[in-house]
Formats: C-alpha cells, sequence, structure tokens
C-alpha cells in the first residue's frame, strides 16, 4: 500500500471505531502575548500538574491516540513542560507544539525540545513586516524573538511549521509570509478564520478579512498555483458533520474532556474518570451523531457543497452548534465565485516539443481541475521540479506512468499528483476539446506512445512516432470536427 | 548475519495499534508504515531491547515454524526494521 493510503486507511478506521487519534491537550491558558484575534480565555484556574498529565497521557495512549498536539495559550509556559512533553515521548505518541517562539531563546532551548522527543513544532507568523506582526501579537520585538526561534530551531531536526491566521490587517502578506517558509522548506498552512472566543465575546471577529479581500485572495493564489483551486465537496447530508468525538478530542488545562477544541461542552473529566465511560457515554454521542440534514441555514443549492461547517463555531457564535455563522457562508459564496470565474477562463500556455504533434507551442490547455479518475490515455497536469507538465497517462494499475507522445523516456508518478485532466486546446482562437468518442482514440495513442520508449529499437519507434503523427494529424485536421475532437471558435 | 548475541533495541518512534495492525511513523523516512500480523507481533515483543535469540525462540514457540524458516524471516523483518530507521542492531 503507497504511504498515503497506509494512513487514510488507519484514519478511516479510527473514525468508524470512534478512536480519538489526535488529542489536543491544552497545557496552560496563560500567554506571553495579547493577541487581539485569540479564542482563548486566558488566566483561568489552576493548571494540572505533570503527575496529572501522566495519567491522562497513560489513558489516551490506551484509547489509541497517536497525535498529540500541545498548545494553549502558550504551551511552553507550563513548568512541567519538558517533562510531559518526554513523558509522552516515552509513551510512543507523535508530538506537536503550537507556539509563537517566544520562549526559544537559544540554541540549547530548541536542542532540548529535540532531545525530550519533539516531531513537530508549528510557529504562528502573522507577517513578514515586523511592525504587523507585533501589532497583531501586542508584543513588541514578538517579531524578532519568533526570528530568533527560527534561526535555532532550524539547527534541530525537529520539522517546523508556519501557521497564519488571515485577518483584514495581514492578508495581503500572504504570499511573502508563504515565500519565508518556503525559503526554509517549512511547512506552511493558512486559514482565513478568525473565531470568536470560547465565553461567545465577540469583539475580534472584526479582524475577519471583507469579500472583497477574500476573493482577491483566492483569485490571486488559484492563478499562482491553479492545483490550489478548492472545487466543490459533496455535503452528503445523511453523515456526520465533522470527525469530533470519533478521531479526535480535546483536553483542556484542567483535565475536562472535549469533543474538540472548539466545542466547550465537558464530556467529563480525564484525570480522574475513566476514558472509555466518557467516550461512550450519552454525551459524547449526541456530539458525534450530529448529521449534516440537521443544520438549520444550508444554502440548499450548489453553494453547500463549497462550506466549511463547523459545529464549534456554530455553538460559540451563534448559540447553536447547527446554525452556520454568516462569514462562514460567505466565505463559501466567495469561493463558488472564484471557481466558477476560474474554471471559465483559466487557460495554462503550454510550451515545449513533448507533446507534439498534438500540443504546439502557445496552444493554450483547457483543464478539467474536479474530475472524478482517469484512464489510460487521458492528458494529466502534474508539477514536476516546480513546473506543470501535461504528458498523456500511459500506464495505470501498480504504477502510474506519464509520458509525452514525442518523448522516448517515461515517468512515474503517484495518482495523487495528478492536479487535472486536460480536456482540450485552443489554438489560433479555435477551442479543441475532446468528445466522448474520444477514448478509443486516446487509449490508441497511448499505446503507440508506449511503443516509442528508448528501450525499443529506432526504426520501431520511427514507425510508431509516425503512426502518431498520422493519427493526430488526421484528427485535428479532417475528422476532428467530429469523431475525435469537436472544435469551436473560441474568442 | 545476525547472531544469538545480537541486541536488537526499538527506537523511540511514534507508533499505535489498531486492530492488531501496527502503524509506524519513521523519523528517517518521515513516512509511515503499517507492519502485517507476524511483525505487528515482533514489534511489539521487542519492546525496549531483547536478544536475537531470545526474539527468535519466542517466534519460533508462537508461530510454530521451522527454525531455519524463522531464523530467515526474522533477520528479513528486523534488516526492514533498521533501514526504516526504527531499530538499531548491535552485536
Amino acid at each position: 500500500m503507497t504511504e498515503p493510503k497506509i494512513l487514510e486507511s488507519f484514519k478511516k478506521k479510527a473514525y468508524e471505531k470512534n478512536i480519538p487519534l489526535q488529542a489536543s491537550l491544552e497545557l496552560t491558558t496563560r500567554c506571553n502575548h495579547a493577541c487581539n484575534h485569540c479564542y482563548v480565555d486566558k488566566n483561568q484556574g489552576i493548571d494540572l500538574s505533570f503527575a496529572q498529565w501522566k495519567i491522562i497521557l497513560e489513558k489516551l495512549r490506551e484509547a489509541g491516540t497517536l497525535y498529540i498536539v500541545f498548545l494553549g495559550g502558550e504551551a511552553l509556559l507550563h513548568p512541567d513542560f519538558f517533562n510531559i512533553l518526554e513523558y509522552a515521548h516515552q509513551l510512543s505518541f507523535h508530538t506537536s507544539v503550537i507556539s509563537n517562539g517566544y520562549l526559544i531563546g537559544s540554541l540549547d532551548y530548541a536542542k532540548k525540545l529535540e532531545s525530550a522527543g519533539l516531531d513537530n513544532i508549528t510557529l504562528s507568523l502573522y507577517s513578514t513586516k515586523e511592525k504587523t506582526h507585533d501589532e497583531l501579537t501586542g508584543v513588541l520585538g514578538s517579531y524578532q524573538k519568533l526570528m530568533r526561534a527560527v534561526e535555532y530551531l532550524k539547527q534541530t531536526k525537529i520539522r517546523v511549521g508556519i501557521n497564519t491566521l488571515l485577518m483584514t490587517k495581514n492578508i495581503e502578506d500572504f504570499f511573502s509570509i508563504y515565500e519565508f517558509a518556503t525559503k526554509y522548506k517549512f511547512d506552511f498552512n493558512s486559514d482565513p478564520v478568525v473565531t470568536c472566543d470560547w465565553l461567545g465575546k465577540k469583539n475580534n471577529l472584526a479582524l475577519r478579512p471583507n469579500d472583497e479581500q477574500l476573493k482577491k485572495h483566492f483569485m490571486d493564489k488559484v492563478n499562482k498555483w491553479p492545483e490550489s483551486l478548492s472545487g466543490p465537496i459533496p455535503l452528503p447530508l445523511n453523515s456526520s458533520i465533522c470527525n469530533m468525538a470519533r478521531c479526535k478530542c480535546a483536553v483542556n488545562h484542567q483535565g475536562d474532556l472535549h469533543p474538540c477544541v472548539e466545542i466547550r461542552e465537558v464530556l467529563g473529566n480525564l484525570s480522574r474518570e475513566d476514558f472509555q465511560a466518557i467516550w461512550t457515554s450519552d454525551l459524547a454521542n449526541k456530539w458525534r451523531l450530529l448529521e449534516n440534514r440537521k443544520i438549520k441555514n444550508l444554502f440548499n443549492d450548489a453553494t453547500d457543497e463549497f462550506l466549511d461547517i463547523c459545529p464549534g463555531m456554530g455553538l460559540n457564535e451563534m448559540n447553536d452548534p447547527l446554525i452556520i455563522p454568516e462569514y462562514m457562508k460567505m466565505l463559501a459564496q466567495v469561493q463558488k465565485n472564484v471557481w466558477e470565474e476560474f474554471r471559465k477562463t483559466y487557460r495554462l500556455p503550454f510550451s515545449g516539443k513533448s507533446m507534439l504533434p498534438l500540443f504546439r507551442d502557445k496552444d493554450e490547455l483547457i483543464i478539467n481541475f474536479s474530475y472524478k479518475s482517469v484512464q489510460v490515455g487521458d492528458i494529466v497536469l502534474v508539477r514536476s521540479g516546480g513546473e506543470l507538465i501535461a504528458h498523456r497517462l500511459v500506464e495505470t494499475g501498480d504504477k502510474t506512468i506519464l509520458k509525452g507522445d514525442r518523448s522516448v523516456s517515461a515517468e512515474e508518478i503517484q495518482l495523487e499528483d495528478i492536479l487535472g485532466i486536460v480536456e482540450g486546446f485552443i489554438r489560433n482562437k479555435k477551442e479543441y476539446k475532446w468528445g466522448s468518442t474520444g477514448m478509443l482514440f486516446k487509449k490508441n495513442l497511448s499505446d503507440c506512445s508506449r511503443k516509442t520508449l528508448r528501450h525499443h529499437a529506432r526504426i520501431y519507434r520511427r514507425f510508431y512516432f509516425l503512426i502518431i503523427f498520422v493519427m493526430v494529424w488526421f484528427s485535428v485536421l479532417i475528422v476532428g470536427l467530429n469523431n475525435q475532437l469537436t472544435s469551436k471558435n473560441h474568442t | 548475519m545476525l547472531s544469538s548475541k545480537t541486541k536488537i533495541i526499538r527506537k523511540k518512534v511514534p507508533w499505535q495499534e489498531l486492530d492488531e495492525k501496527i502503524v509506524i511513523l519513521s523519523p528517517v523516512t518521515r513516512m509511515s508504515h503499517e507492519l502485517n500480523e507476524t511483525s505487528s507481533w515482533i514489534w511489539k515483543e521487542i519492546q525496549q531491547e531483547i536478544s536475537f535469540e531470545k526474539l527468535l525462540g519466542q517466534l519460533i514457540e508462537n508461530f510454530e515454524v521451522d527454525d531455519v524458516v524463522a531464523h530467515q524471516d526474522l533477520q528479513e523483518v528486523l534488516m526492514i526494521f533498521q533501514e526504516k530507521g526504527l531499530i538499531e542492531i548491535n552485536d
């Protein structure tokens, strides 16, 4: 089984059996930053001790948890952070921490994190402009401290990620933050959703980007990376809304177990009670069995397929987990508009000779990014060496092999690497698309293309190049309108 | 070739068991690996450290297999574990 399929299969089983594969542990509500966008209710009560966290970690291990995410507040502020981390590592958890990096003030500290067994750290970076970052954290000098942390962490084997919450003040810094993360080969994630705090105070929601900013952001993104285009995802009405209380859970700084980080209803206390008793309770089931069909304000049209539904957000912002906040509905509408506009207008300029005689320089390819499956003969789009390549699929099954029609070499890829299928092309303002009868043609072309691989004798390869040339020339110029390709004038 | 005195030491890597199958996240390859039933059993038997001789004896007893086949198979599994950065082998 390929590596992505191993984890996918494992996660699927965990979902079916309600195994909390991931547990988010909020070690403390204390923080050394003063971010206006933060949803955490700070400085609430006494944090659990190391001894108490040991009990909780053992229970989670027994329950089947693999991933532990430490967060806060600022998790590194917990006085027993290193002991807790080391114990989690001893229990064979994969450990991550989300941090502002402020306390990582020396190489020794970073190395201590590494030797205590930390696998991942996600740093919150709001801008590559020092002033903007400091304004958003409310702490002067926080940007410099974060950059210092980056320099030290780079010298360890800890995997580093950058997380950016996109707000009205920093959404335009997205690409510079991305370049920063890429420069250091860090993972990068961004999110345009400021969530209201756990007590329902909504002051921070004014920081959310508006619809114009969001539309520009998504359009800029897909123009730079067409594969980032988010297409519709069916919303099965009889399915559970999300995987809360199934393969994830959260434990707060006092040991209370929640279905997830967002839902603050307490299911039980893990420092005192048995995990399974809490996890199989009616209260836990109530959350886990919430279904899409119970949501009260769906669009009831295709826009629903762009919704990102979070009952926690509904509960905190609207006092009802089954009501989608207006911001999320607006976000779905923006993404749908971007999707529709981009698909109509996006054309991939083609250059090179590897797909001659079918594609020539200055042709523009029409791509279907929301394909459901691929077949031998399809021309597919992949990203290779930083460039987008459109080559023909000549083999699927045990191996997935791509090849340019004019190339003598082939390349093996993973099915997951395919970004889209080429549906047709535009040449001299005329559009050509494969009709439904074109499949046999494409398969024959694919067979001929395989026969031109380098390991065959030259005369054999030449013969099949000639066949390809004749087939394509014939279809485009002569038969094209009927069987193989349909064309229309493109303005 | 592993000898009876060879020590097998399991590295501290993230792993978890579900339905008698083990998934391990290898820090060396940064990939996940799923172990079949026999490999999962071997992984759990190693615990922290065990001698090759003891592990082989337990394998033969538990799976009721031929000595020679067990020796070969165990060696192969341990070589794969070592290649993926999951164990250390000390002679």
